[in-house]
């Protein structure tokens, strides 16, 4: 097993408040000793830097997030620091919302499969 | 391997000078040795002498199937969440003040549903390298829930008292009884009679009393090992109020069954990672 997996169990969610109310019923929502979340509920009130700083925090700094799940839309406005991002720990993937269907033009996982066709 | 031979022999009439199978290959004609003639045909290419790069689509074949796989997934997680967004929303409808949010979450939640990570590996069916490919399962599992200890004590405590509690009861209704009975007596031999029988009746139910008790000792012990209680903080729908409706559970199956089938797109996923590492690898020889 390599080390970067270890100790990793946790599922974070970066999402509405719809999302995150259904993957903490889901039983996914933890609080680390010094109260750290392991969800931000993104709103109107939210900045890119918020969920920069956020996915930043669940994908380089915290070293128990197994994956991390952002909804497709919220996804869109980082989506450079997706790109950018090739870690197999912790895996991202992007869910849909309540508001925003999931689009299969925007997978990562299909984008990755055309430049493997050479398209 | 009779099929193989097979194939040997099916290749010798088109060709002469054939290279034998490879074990990868022969593997695969076992896997579809009950798949008529269409697949004898396939075999057939595999031991073609452009073979490598028949490998390569074959290896291709299992990534697109797998990608088949991977977006059947992806539309069961849409239509969960979907569904579990409707019936959350139902279960706000029918609330009369605020709705089921981030107002509600524990302020000392703790993770119920955890990842686990293993490492595996397979044999890609059509692969020219005999190498196994590495990849990551994932898992979705239950957390541990934490002994309170302390609790568990107090539990213990409580329980002994109440077990006390409705001996001395026992005990005391008897007694009553029995001095009720010997109250009636008016004769003084018969009063002693009485007091005799009392003291007997007292004896045998206090022992009745005891074998009561112990057996309620054994009743009870088998429930607390079953019934392993879930904190609160592990216990979301119980964030949200006692009697919550019947929609918000509906929206946790929903949620609940949604995060397995992420892990299963996981695994998936990383399937798919190790079988494109693979395939480049195949296409440097």
């Amino acid at each position: 097993m390599s080390q970067t997996a270890a100790n990793r169990s946790f599922i974070a969610v970066i999402g509405d408040e719809d999302t995150v109310t259904g993957l903490l019923l889901a039983g996914t929502g933890h609080l680390t000793e010094d109260k750290k979340k392991n969800f931000l509920v993104v709103d109107n009130k939210s900045s890119v830097d918020d969920i920069e700083a956020a996915f930043d925090d669940f994908t380089a700094t915290r070293k128990d997030i197994a994956v991390l799940l952002i909804n497709q839309h919220i996804a869109e406005k980082i989506r450079y620091k997706l790109d950018g991002y090739t870690n197999a720990f912790p895996a991202v993937l992007e869910i849909p919302s309540k508001d925003h269907p999931y689009d299969p033009e925007k997978d990562s996982v299909l984008r990755r499969v055309r430049r493997l066709f050479g398209e | 391997m009779p099929l193989a031979t097979d194939v040997a022999k099916l290749s010798l009439t088109e060709e002469s000078k054939q290279p034998i199978a490879e074990p990868g290959t022969e593997l695969a004609s076992t896997e579809e040795s009950s798949k008529g003639e269409e697949t004898k045909q396939e075999e057939e290419e595999i031991v073609d002498p452009s073979e490598l790069s028949r490998s390569i689509d074959r290896l291709l074949f299992e990534y697109c199937e797998l990608i088949d796989n991977y977006q059947s997934i992806r539309t069961r997680v849409s239509h969960l969440f979907a569904d579990g967004f409707f019936n959350l929303a139902q279960a706000n409808y029918g609330r009369t003040r605020g709705r089921f949010g981030q107002d509600q979450y524990h302020g000392n939640m703790s993770a119920a549903k955890v990842i686990d990570v293993t490492e595996k590996q397979y044999a890609p069916i059509y692969s020219s390298i005999d190498e196994d490919v590495l990849y990551c399962d994932w898992a979705i599992k239950d957390a541990a829930i934490p002994v309170d200890e302390k609790a568990e004590a107090e539990a213990k405590e409580k329980e002994k008292l109440a077990r006390e509690v409705t001996d001395l009861k026992n005990i005391e209704e008897i007694k009553e009884k029995v001095s009720a009975t010997g109250s009636e007596d008016t004769d003084t031999t018969r009063r002693r009679k009485g007091i005799e029988k009392k003291d007997k009746a007292a004896g045998t139910i206090e022992e009745e009393t005891k074998e009561k008790s112990e057996e309620v000792k054994e009743e009870s012990k088998p429930e607390t090992v079953r019934k392993p209680r879930i904190p609160l903080n592990m216990d979301p729908i119980r964030w949200f109020g006692i009697l919550v409706p019947q929609q918000l559970r509906m929206s946790q199956r929903c949620f609940n069954e949604a995060t397995e089938a992420i892990a299963e797109m996981l695994t998936v996923i990383s399937r798919l990672d190790a079988l494109e590492k693979h395939i480049a690898e195949v296409r440097k020889l």
